[in-house]
């Protein structure tokens, strides 16, 4: 039995691979200030309605959430180093 | 629920012979899961001659046919487990095969209604490729559907957590969010794309009986069971 993890992996791949555009796939790259948006995002500096713009792009732009990802993971402590 | 598909032994091996035409090879394929396979198309939906029927004919081309007609199992890419894969061949068929049968019954109206005896030529052509397209459209559509119902917001969660594996804890201080939003509304989102999922599957073809784990197979078996 697939976890939740595993489930919504093999459903999103599915649709990358076989699916209609349901999140939009504009492959541009983000402007300088939208990258800018994201780092504030990833660090919990956005008003609410600021993230609901970025999410709004991001929707439309599901490959850019990985660069939010990234800018999530460059905030966690080094290992061995206490927070 | 289908029954558990288990490994059988040696798949790789078992494969090899198959696609050589061992006679065998494909009766020891045939006794590992024949039942098993039965009992997954019953569970779906199929009556049982409609399962025994496809199961005949899905193994006489596990092995070559005449005029060098290659093995099914030439398309086994060996990534999922055979009897996933076979699994997933067989509904594909048995829902081709429940199409064409409602196809005849609405010909069957029309001639009656229109008194024309071959209205067949009056439908358009059905492209060659739709039946082996016909159940990884049915799960696309379905799917795509769901997908479309769920708060775009919400799907760039999941696709933080679930692809790029952010921790809940890290959404709570991106959003200002307490954990307990955070968790329902991932929680809501799969649960949305679940239920209506089925939903969209019994809509489209109300005799089809599959339960979520099965979707989720079949959408994991097509994207890795086929080369």
């Amino acid at each position: 039995m697939a976890n939740t993890t595993n489930t919504f992996t093999i459903l999103a791949g599915f649709l990358d691979r076989f699916g209609t555009e349901v999140e939009g796939r504009q492959l541009q790259e983000p402007t300088e200030e939208f990258a800018r948006k994201l780092v504030q995002f990833a660090r919990g500096e956005l008003s609410e309605r600021e993230r609901a713009q970025v999410m709004s792009l991001l929707s439309l732009n599901p490959d850019w959430i990985w660069r939010l990802a990234q800018e999530v993971k460059a905030l966690r402590p080094e290992p061995g180093v206490s927070s | 629920m289908s029954p558990p598909l288990g490994p059988l032994t040696d798949e790789t091996a078992l494969v090899s012979r198959c696609r050589r035409g061992n006679p065998e090879a494909l009766a020891e394929l045939r006794q590992g899961c024949h039942q098993t396979l039965v009992n997954i198309l019953l569970s779906r939906g199929a009556s049982r001659t409609e399962a025994e029927d496809l199961m005949a004919d899905l193994w006489g081309e596990c092995v070559p046919g005449p005029g060098d007609h290659p093995s099914l199992l030439e398309k086994f890419s060996g990534r999922c487990t055979l009897q996933g894969w076979i699994a997933t061949v067989a509904t594909n068929r048995w829902i081709d095969l429940k199409r064409r049968q409602e196809r005849r019954g609405e010909l069957a109206l029309l001639e009656h209604a229109i008194g024309e005896s071959n209205p067949v030529e009056r439908l358009p052509a059905v492209s060659l490729t739709t039946k082996d397209e016909a159940l990884v459209n049915l799960l696309r559509d379905s799917l795509g559907a769901a997908f479309a119902l769920v708060p775009s917001e919400s799907l760039v969660l999941l696709r933080l957590v679930y692809l790029h594996h952010l921790t809940q804890r890290e959404l709570v201080r991106m959003l200002g969010w307490s954990e307990s939003k955070v968790s329902r509304i991932l929680s809501q989102a799969m649960r949305t794309i679940e239920q209506h999922t089925l939903k969209e599957l019994k809509k489209r073809d109300a005799w089809l009986e599959l339960t979520w784990q099965d979707f989720v197979d079949l959408c994991e078996t097509h994207q890795i069971g086929f080369s």
